[in-house]
């Protein structure tokens, strides 16, 4: 109930694919999507492996509420092991993908080895088939999943799929479903190439069983209420996620021209009310909001590009509708790079969806190669005659779509800001953790989201922790750590049941707990998801730690902890991670060097990964 | 007396321009008052006087000053 019970095992090395039960005492202890995909990845990856090697394993998981009547129940995530940081990778992504997948009677779908040739995989309900696609290598994202659905005959059918990024090893390529969703995040598109594995199509037409049908109802309405009359949901669905752009610019969080600012001063020509304005040629950026899976918030965007833009004034085939700007892609187009033309900045945007690339990654990269450019260490020569300076537009959508078509200079940018800025001789201008970029909170202001960027598992991540309202009361390190570690479990526990986290601003754990333990076996309560959550937690630390990381890698750029906030609330501040990092490290019970104890991991039933005599 | 109000996201256009570029407020009055006294004060997360920030547990006690520049946001979550 809740869970299908079974996984689908795709050997891309043998061309086989098998089902098997779920491991339901795993089900038990690690809920679904990112806590059971976790487990079975370090069942079946040693963490010391290459990435892109084909003993790295892609493994897709729904959660038990994916696919119900719960809101927001569309997710799936993909876990494996990163190469763009080394660490344990985590991307989730909504849109239809997921519930589909859940539909086709899979809660877990696990792909290892490498195909000789391209593939892609078909799942129809029980039948599964591994299917050419040497005709799609070379192709976007966006015309193999017109493709795939013209070929089966099917409109409903849903893709996840990746571009040319990913078949070429951007190290920030993602997994792109319904044509703009992504599991976005630390390369996992790149892993999918690496496998020959151009896509995943799923048509599936089995339901989802829910342990007590009319309680799971109720419940469900009951939530759903709550969720409906909540201030946060209906701001998310009237201004998307981009409202926080004018919340981060007064507050002073907003990073600028590669973290240099921590303001920007264009920041009106690309906020919520420069999208729904009409421009001198009576265009219009904002069409409608949209809704992933069964979502009652609805956050998404879709936008058009103005017809008269010099990025797509002779190509018609931009001028459709598609994913618009949220905070994170006006951030990386935007301040982080010095931009405020907003069609460029939809054109990037795009570009990242078209081509499957992250966003984040990309904009934050830009900026570094730009900070190396205004430097004099990369050349006018090196860039294809494109002028690199902040500010300019040109170089955003040009240097988007040469990344994406991994073409001249975006060969450089697709290696990210890390190896990028070592390879110039500047690692300290990249601004990542554990080799992931930053997203667009500046951990000067917000310093708890330093202490959750520096100790994320999957390096530099804002949706992993949530410390927003303790960060905007006080711009100091003090009593971050708490907050920090809590908030880590809680999230772990949410992207394992199967919803958005944005649910999350309505819904405490006692909500979500209450609907998984309608729909699953068992007896769900806040305190179980939470110890789930914490047991999640540390299995990824452990598993970062096996693949070589240490407590070196909890740190942040010294631009962030040297080179003050230059404006703003925290004007003159650093990020005080050193008195929050040894707290927090308390906090989870962890050694003064980050290592879980023996004790923690047999609280938390690990007692399998203990490391004997930690430092 | 009067305080000049600054709002953002979701807050922005939720009190018109006038009274946001001079809010009326009782001599005395504190950062609690004022938050109490408009139509979305559950909705109001942060809130800074004159470029410091003074979190919700020291409203009460922060007394306004005419002239004072009141800056008030909303949560925030990731995105
Ligand atoms: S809140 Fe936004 S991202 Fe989350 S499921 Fe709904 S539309 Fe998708």
């Amino acid at each position: 109930m809740g869970w299908q019970r079974k996984v689908l095992r795709v050997d891309l090395t043998a061309g086989t694919c098998e089902s098997e039960p779920l491991n339901m005492q795993w089900a038990a202890q690690y809920v679904g999507g990112r806590g059971l995909a976790t487990r079975y990845l370090v069942d079946n990856v040693d963490p010391a492996v290459d990435p892109l090697s084909p003993d790295n394993a892609l493994v897709f998981a729904t959660g038990p509420l994916s696919g119900t009547l719960v809101s927001t129940s569309g997710r799936y995530c993909v876990v494996t092991k990163g190469p763009l940081t080394g660490a344990i990778a985590c991307s989730n992504s909504g849109g239809k993908f997921g519930a589909e997948l859940k539909y086709c009677g899979y809660d877990l779908l696990i792909i290892q080895g490498r195909s000789e040739k391209p593939v892609y995989l078909l799942i129809e309900d029980d039948e599964v088939s591994l299917e050419d696609a040497s005709d799609l290598w070379g192709e976007t994202v966006w015309k193999t999943e017109e493709t795939i659905k013209a070929r089966h005959r099917s409109e409903d059918m849903k893709v996840a799929s990746i571009g040319v990024a990913g078949e070429r090893g951007v190290y920030y390529a993602c997994i792109v479903n319904d044509l703009h969703r992504a599991a976005g995040r630390s390369g996992v598109g790149a892993v999918m190439g690496s496998k020959n594995l151009k896509a995943v199509a799923a048509r599936g037409t089995r339901g989802v069983k829910v342990k007590e049908p009319t309680r799971f109802m109720q419940v469900v309405d009951e939530k759903n209420r709550k969720l409906f009359e909540h201030g946060s949901r209906r701001a998310l669905m009237r201004y998307g996620t981009l409202s926080m752009i004018d919340v981060m610019q007064k507050f002073g969080g907003l990073p600028t021209n590669n973290f240099q600012k921590v303001q920007f001063e264009g920041v009106d020509r690309i906020n919520p009310k420069a999208v729904v304005e009409t421009n001198r040629n009576g265009h219009k950026n904002l069409l409608t909001n949209k809704a992933c899976f069964g979502c009652t918030i609805a956050c998404g965007r879709i936008a058009h590009i103005d017809p008269n833009h010099f990025s797509v004034v002779n190509r018609q085939e931009y001028w459709h509708a598609s994913g618009g700007l949220e905070y994170e892609t006006a951030f990386a187009f935007g301040p982080a790079v010095g931009v405020d033309d907003l069609d460029a900045l939809t054109f990037a945007g795009y570009m990242m969806n078209e081509h499957g690339m992250d966003p984040i990654s990309f904009g934050v990269t830009l900026a570094a190669a730009m900070e190396l450019y205004e430097l004099g260490l990369i050349t006018r020569e090196q860039t294809d005659g494109i002028d690199l300076r902040f500010g300019n537009a040109e170089a955003l959508t040009v240097m988007a779509e040469k990344t994406g078509k991994y073409e001249g200079f975006g060969r450089e940018l697709a290696l990210g800001s890390k190896r990028l800025c070592e390879k110039y001789g500047r690692p300290d201008l990249a601004m990542v953790v554990k080799g992931q970029e930053f997203a667009g909170y500046d951990s000067r202001a917000l310093q708890g989201m330093g202490l959750g960027y520096a100790t994320g598992n999957r390096g530099a991540c804002h949706l992993k922790h949530d410390t927003f309202d303790v960060d905007m009361e006080d711009v100091s390190g003090k009593g971050k750590a708490k907050p920090c570690k809590h908030s880590q479990d809680d999230i772990a526990a949410i992207d394992s049941a199967g919803i958005c986290l944005f649910t999350a601003s309505a819904w405490d754990l006692d909500d979500i707990a209450a609907q998984v333990d309608a729909a699953c076996e068992g007896s769900w309560t806040a305190e179980r998801l939470h110890d789930a959550g914490e047991r999640i937690w540390n299995l990824e630390r452990l598993f970062n730690l096996r693949a070589g990381l240490t407590a070196a890698d909890d740190t942040l750029p010294p631009r962030l902890l040297k080179e003050p906030a230059p404006s703003g609330t925290a004007k003159g501040k650093v990020c005080e991670l050193d008195v929050m990092l040894p707290e927090y490290y308390a906090e989870r019970g962890w050694t003064a060097n980050g290592v879980p104890t023996p004790d923690l991991l047999r609280r938390l039933k690990l007692e399998d990964f203990i490391i004997e005599s930690p430092a | 007396m009067k305080v000049q109000l600054d709002l953002a996201g979701e807050l922005e256009g939720a009190l018109d321009e006038a009274l946001e570029a001079a809010y009326p407020l009782e001599t005395g009055a504190t950062l609690e008052d004022l938050v109490a006294s408009l139509p979305f004060a559950s909705r109001v997360a942060l809130t800074s006087v004159n470029g410091e920030l003074v979190p919700p547990a020291e409203r009460a006690g922060r007394t306004l000053s005419d002239g004072d520049e009141v800056m008030l946001l909303p949560p925030v979550k990731g995105g």
